[in-house]
């Protein structure tokens, strides 16, 4: 199972509810919300690491994500055949709204962590704090991981 | 009323070397091709180039387009020192634009770059690569531009937007002459890297530069972790070239009482003196002299070695003491350079900067031999031409010279080189073994030294611990340098 960076939980958790307005009440919300997270990512990080990257990066946590939070016979919910958003977003339908939040929380620590392995930390940070610079700190979060 | 000619603002090309290959930067507004096979470095020239020059004034597009994925390309270039991350984003804009390509070809892509160009108003342009433009330009079927109709587009865009362009392409060198790109560009800048036996060598050429006079020919590149380098290949002269015919130069000693003395008094300021001898024969004690003695004459000294490591040519030196006190109170600076993928280019730059640094007007290279065998393969083969060069720039900027050369003894000729070089030099002094007296005994005589009187005779020396000895001349000898010495005249009893 992937472990969550705990510091980066604790920026995104508060970014999670800004984007949602608080709480996320139902799964439809949590599926919405995954959709303008990416838009958001996507119009940022695309024009820098290339446009075929960004989807292979967001694609890959997204894959990431459900291995850790998702049954395996949910994951197939969507068919081999959709794509890895589809049927995450599939999945997603079948989480309470507690679980939802943890999952997109997760979901944005993978895809930091992954882009960190590509582009190093300074830069990925960056680039997240450029897509929401009103939410997220000018620095990210260093210290002792529990 | 005399008509002043527009002024060209010049770029720093933030690439040490480049600049004075470019004949004084890059002219601002240009539109120039960097050209070269994958993996010769391109990215990290133009990159650099940014780098250097992207500020809150001055922005920077980055287009990429079909290359190198920019993912990978960020994640290789940070490894640079150059790279400023803080940069990215707000003086230096990446914009990909591999999708535009596929869904509308040349069109798409043109009409991005100006919008994004006319959206930003950058001062620098660059657009990475191109050739893969040229070679998947319709890999769709969609789009209604050909080639060159999109390359002049683009550069008569460009260049009304006041911003430097670079196009970034993977050309071979025949397309120089039927590529419509090579004829629209300001500046065109070949990047080579060539691979021979056990060595890479990687090299530059301004195949041309509006505007301005580039230094003609291949200069030698080096990439590490600092970025390009570039050596030129003829440096500019530090000072007007001292003129050989003069006899009131003021001369140089050389610490060997009698050396001095079949000199006529020293070696002339800004001469360059070869010292031939066979193995064992005092050739590097004689230059180390040579060096020391400069130092007493406040003048400090540096000295290029390529056989024995600095500790080694300390403790084996007569003169190892003072040498090693004087390179401590860095008055003489010892450089040891020994990779075999080295250019002339390379030593002639790290002498000249130690020069410089040091103020020093003398300098040894010890021995002619051993830096041959450093250089590349690809750079032997002009040794000679190199020398000259690296001769040149040295007492042009007023350095004296003294360069070793170990020669086989073969009794039946005199050869002052292996290397065919002795006319590049001003001087020679040659060193022989030869048989006396049932012992064998050390020589040494002046060949030449250009416009300068200076002995002819031969004379026997000595090297003890404190150095050479010149002894008595071998005037009542003959056969000296066939090895073999008989009395001759009123030497004969």
């Amino acid at each position: 199972m992937t472990s969550i960076d705990p510091l980066l939980s604790a920026v995104f958790r508060p970014l999670v509810r800004t984007e949602t307005g608080e709480r996320i009440s139902t799964s439809e919300q949590g599926v919405e919300l995954v959709k303008r997270l990416r838009q958001s990512l996507l119009k940022v990080i695309a024009p820098i690491v290339g446009e075929a990257a960004f989807e292979a990066l967001f694609s890959r946590s997204l894959k990431k994500t459900k291995v850790a939070f998702l049954a395996p016979a949910k994951i197939e919910s969507g068919g081999p055949a959709a794509s890895e958003m589809t049927k995450f977003c599939e999945s997603l339908k079948t989480q309470s709204a507690t679980q939802i939040e943890e999952i997109v929380v997760s979901l944005l620590s993978s895809f930091t962590g992954l882009l960190s392995t590509f582009i190093g930390e300074a830069l990925t940070w960056k680039l997240m704090r450029n897509t929401w610079p009103d939410v997220l700190p000018s620095e990210k979060p260093v210290g002792e991981k529990p | 009323m005399k008509k002043t000619p527009v002024f060209i603002e010049r770029l720093s090309t933030g690439i040490p070397g480049l600049d004075e290959v470019l004949g004084g930067g890059l002219p601002e507004f240009s539109f120039n091709l960097v050209a070269g096979a994958p993996g010769c470095g391109k990215t990290t020239l133009a990159h650099q180039i940014m780098f250097a020059n992207a500020n809150e004034q001055r922005s920077a597009l980055y287009f990429t387009i079909l290359g190198e994925p920019p993912l990978k390309m960020l994640r290789y270039q940070q490894q640079f020192d150059f790279f400023d991350q803080d940069k990215i984003d707000s003086s230096i804009r990446f914009i990909h634009l591999g999708q535009d390509l596929i869904e509308g070809g040349l069109k798409r892509v043109l009409d991005r770059i100006i919008f994004e160009v006319d959206a930003s108003s950058p001062s620098l342009v660059f657009v990475d690569s191109f050739r893969s433009i040229v070679r998947d330009g319709h890999p769709s079927g969609v789009g209604d531009l050909d080639v060159a109709h999109f390359v002049q587009l683009l550069a008569i865009h460009l260049t009304s937007c006041e911003a430097t362009t670079f196009l970034l392409g993977e050309f071979l060198e025949q397309d120089a002459n039927t590529n419509p790109i090579f004829t629209v560009a300001d500046g065109v800048l070949w990047l080579y890297q060539t691979p021979i036996r056990n060595s890479v060598v990687r090299r530059l050429q301004v195949q041309k530069i509006r505007g301005q006079q580039e230094i003609p020919g291949f200069h030698t590149v080096k990439l590490s972790k600092t970025g390009a380098r570039v050596f030129p290949r003829l440096p500019s002269p530090e000072n007007p070239p001292i003129d050989q015919g003069a006899t009131k130069l003021p001369v140089k000693r050389t610490g060997i009482k009698g050396l001095d003395k079949m000199l006529g008094g020293g070696i002339p300021a800004g001469y360059s003196v070869m010292v031939a001898g066979p193995s064992g024969s005092g050739k590097t004690v004689l230059s180390t002299q040579f060096i020391v003695e400069g130092v007493k004459a406040g003048e400090p000294g540096v000295i290029a070695i390529f056989e024995k490591r600095p500790e080694e040519y300390l403790k084996t030196s007569p003169q190892g003491k003072t040498l090693n006190d004087l390179t401590r109170a860095e008055q003489i600076k010892l450089i040891y350079i020994r990779p075999l993928d080295l250019s002339v280019d390379e030593t002639l730059e790290e002498v000249r900067s130690e020069v410089k640094r040091l103020g020093a007007k003398r300098v040894v290279v010890d021995s002619l031999s051993g830096f041959e065998l450093a250089l590349a393969p690809a750079f032997r083969e002009d040794f000679r031409e190199s020398l000259y060069r690296m001769v040149g720039a040295l007492t042009s900027m007023g350095v004296t010279v003294m360069m070793t050369v170990e020669i086989t003894d073969t009794f039946d000729e005199l050869r002052l080189s292996p290397h065919g070089i002795s006319f590049l030099t001003d001087g020679i002094i040659l060193q022989r073994y030869t048989e006396l007296g049932g012992a064998l005994q050390k020589v040494m005589t002046v060949i030449k030294l250009r416009a300068k009187k200076h002995s002819t005779k031969l004379f026997a020396f000595e090297i003890g611990e404190k150095g050479i000895t010149v002894g008595k001349a071998l005037t009542g000898y003959q056969g000296i340098l066939s090895g073999g010495a008989k009395p001759s005249g009123k030497g004969r009893r």
